[in-house]
């Protein structure tokens, strides 16, 4: 009899727990019993010569030795459950599960551990309610971008990243309604199998095949609820795009994926002309130099965003007031020194409430059809950059964080915001830049990137920078090269 | 195969007595409610009539919960389980306010429930109950006597009414429960109303 080992790393027993016994429709449970009083030790009976042994170990961090590669991958946040082989010291999968449908900024919060996953190729499925309660007793539908992204990391990634469903309008937050539970476990059991050599990727792809044609259907169904188009419809329409996706993620033959270029947002010239006819800028909450020459871009149609609806929530003067003071203290003139901090409590606008306005644009980005375009904008807005040179004339991605707390922008939503946006606008699915990647954090000093030798500082929110983006800009018009750590 | 050694936080604390009480099933008991982390677990559910657990109450996203609900229809009692991984932690003052506040707010919402599923169990005893991990087992009965004394000063309820669950480790590293109800620590679960 051979026995096979794995471990369910999670965050909660339960969830370990429960993915066991949803294993057990597709294995037969030998045994359960509990170590030490309390470590589930599932024992399944595959078939006259192969045994499969699963012990779970819920709160990962109790644990010693936590496993290196676990360890790797909840630096970028802990999903539910990690599937680990520990003879080969490797993750199988990561599940992520969420009970209630996030919505606003908590869509993307996610996309920082989808991201997280895929950056090591490790298989990542996150199932999610479709339809949810929000606070204010609506049902509310699930952001698209998650979605996208997933798709997009697949093909780029060449590895399984699946977003799917459970519940209905009539049943939000429900698990039992839909198909998302019993597809997420028939995956999972395949990809044991394939582990103990009882199936193979070819039992894969059509389990992927249905999951990939869930995440387009949605898109397709959902897309227009948030964005103003999505581009390449045929490719989604097409009805072997989900098995053309499948074949990607299973097969370590390289394929063209040609016929996969979809998800890819153009320059203006390739809108549709009902979009192009209507590209106009949004205006601005709290004025800002860089972001009005966005603006007048826009207004020559040489740039365009996909929605114009961020939220201003409005924060308490005494609040802003304290971080603007933290942030000022964070500004140092020794590394870039003819830039000055120029952040005052006036800038911003107040609110019918009373608190203030800290948001910019109406929108988290802009899609820029040149970077010689932004280049110019970031020259006018702040003259002391009249050095700079973006070598790359590619089309621009500028995304926008307005966080004034020092710190933020390097946790959440922040970091799942840039996950999702910039694997989304600044690659084609095959990997390839398609546009330069720039973000602008005007609330926020340069100084926050850097340890006191002016390295790069290493923490979660600043390797994904360095990895999504191009160029920083902050307070006082300081621009970071982030792949080398240059101070304009 | 990696042999990995643990610190018995809150999660492993309460986990070791849900494996009790799915383990112990001739003593009645069954789990109403739990607090992991995330997962399909946010809903107060209780069995119907054919042994099926169904929602009867589900919590507001920020809304406060309690760490663990238990339900013995033989008994016909409730057990409201505030825990954390040490005592200390439970008798800090704010918390163990907290602590009151969440007994009781579930207490009226198990009282006043008009979902069918539950409607049986409206008259049931409620107990208030606290669950921790203590490094020593001969302070077994010391630890209880501090929680009972903390949880007099915030609650009106009455302290002999008071359950408290106290998670123990043996020379071998197994985890087992100790169940002290009224000075007396008992390794399984039995009370009767």
């Amino acid at each position: 009899m051979k026995i096979f080992h794995l471990e369910f790393w999670a965050d909660s027993f339960h969830e370990g727990n429960w993915a066991c016994e949803e294993l057990s429709k597709f294995f037969t449970l030998k045994k359960l019993h509990y170590e030490q009083g309390f470590i589930p030790v599932f024992l399944f009976e595959i078939d006259k010569e192969k045994e499969l042994e699963i012990t779970v170990l819920g709160s990962y961090k109790n644990w010693s030795p936590l496993p290196q590669p676990i360890a790797e991958l909840l630096e970028w946040g802990k999903p539910d459950l990690v599937v680990f082989d520990p003879a080969e010291q490797k993750i199988l999968l990561a599940v992520e599960e969420t009970a209630a449908v996030p919505t606003g900024n908590q869509a993307l919060q996610r996309c920082e551990r989808i991201y997280g996953s895929l950056r090591l190729e490790i298989p990542f499925w996150y199932l999610l309610g479709e339809f949810g309660v929000h606070i204010d007793g609506g049902v509310r539908r699930d952001s698209i971008w998650p979605t996208v992204l997933g798709i997009k990391l697949s093909c780029i990634k060449k590895t399984p990243c699946i977003v799917l469903h459970y519940s209905d309008q009539s049943h939000p937050e429900d698990y039992s309604v839909g198909e998302g539970v019993h597809s997420l476990y028939a995956a999972l059991a395949t990809k044991i199998g394939i582990f103990m050599g009882t199936k193979t990727t070819t039992d894969l792809q059509p389990i992927l095949e249905e999951q990939y044609g869930h995440m387009i259907d949605f898109i397709k169904s959902q897309g227009a609820n948030v964005v103003n188009f999505i581009p390449n419809q045929e490719v989604l329409y097409n009805i072997n795009t989900p098995k053309e996706i499948s074949k990607l993620v299973t097969s370590s033959d390289p394929i063209s994926n040609k016929s996969l270029d979809f998800f890819n947002w153009g320059t203006t010239v390739d809108l549709p002309p009902d979009i192009y006819k209507n590209i106009t800028p949004g205006g601005l909450i709290k004025q800002d130099l860089f972001i009005n020459e966005l603006e007048k871009i826009v207004a020559g149609k040489h740039a365009y965003t996909l929605s114009g609806n961020a939220g201003s929530r409005p924060q308490h003067k005494e609040s802003v007031e304290i971080w603007l003071s933290e942030q000022k203290a964070l500004f140092s003139t020794n590394i870039s020194p003819d830039a000055y901090f120029s952040l005052k409590i006036a800038d911003f606008p107040k609110s019918i409430s009373g608190r203030l306005h800290v948001t910019t644009a109406k929108n988290v980005f802009y899609l820029v059809d040149s970077s010689a375009e932004v280049e110019k904008s970031l020259k006018r807005a702040f003259p002391r950059l009249k050095k700079l040179t973006m070598k790359e004339n590619l089309p621009s991605f500028v995304y926008i964080s307005n966080s004034i707390k020092p710190g933020r922008i390097f946790g959440d939503p922040y970091t799942g915001q840039l996950s999702a946006f910039a694997n989304i606008f600044t690659k084609n699915v095959a990997g390839k830049k398609t546009r330069t990647s720039i973000a602008y954090y005007p609330h926020q000093v340069h100084t926050q990137l850097f340890d006191n030798k002016l390295n790069f500082r290493k923490n979660k929110g600043i390797i994904l920078m360095r990895e999504l983006l191009d160029f920083a800009v902050f307070q006082g018009g300081v621009l970071v090269d982030m792949k080398n750590g240059k101070i304009i | 195969m990696i042999k990995y050694t643990f610190n018995v936080n809150e999660e492993i604390a309460r986990w070791v007595t849900e494996v009790y009480i799915k383990n112990q099933q001739k003593l009645g008991w069954w789990v109403a409610f739990t607090n992991p982390i995330a997962g399909p677990w946010k809903k107060i559910t209780a069995l119907n009539g054919e042994g099926v657990p169904v929602e009867i109450y589900r919590f507001e996203r920020e809304g406060e919960r309690p760490d663990l609900i238990l339900v013995n229809d033989m008994y016909k009692l409730v057990i409201i389980v505030e825990a954390k991984d040490y005592y200390q932690k439970l008798i800090a003052p704010d918390q163990m306010k907290k602590s009151v506040r969440v007994i009781e707010g579930i207490s009226s919402i198990l009282v006043n429930s008009s979902n069918e599923h539950w409607a049986v169990r409206v008259g049931y005893k409620i107990l208030p109950a606290f669950l921790w991990f203590t490094e020593d087992t001969n302070s077994i009965l010391n630890e209880d006597k501090i929680v009972k004394e903390a949880f007099e000063k915030c609650s009106k309820l009455d302290p002999n009414e008071l359950i408290n669950i106290i998670i123990s480790k043996d020379a071998s590293g197994n985890l087992h429960n100790n169940f002290v109800y009224r000075g007396k620590s008992n390794k399984d679960l039995l009370l009767e109303n």
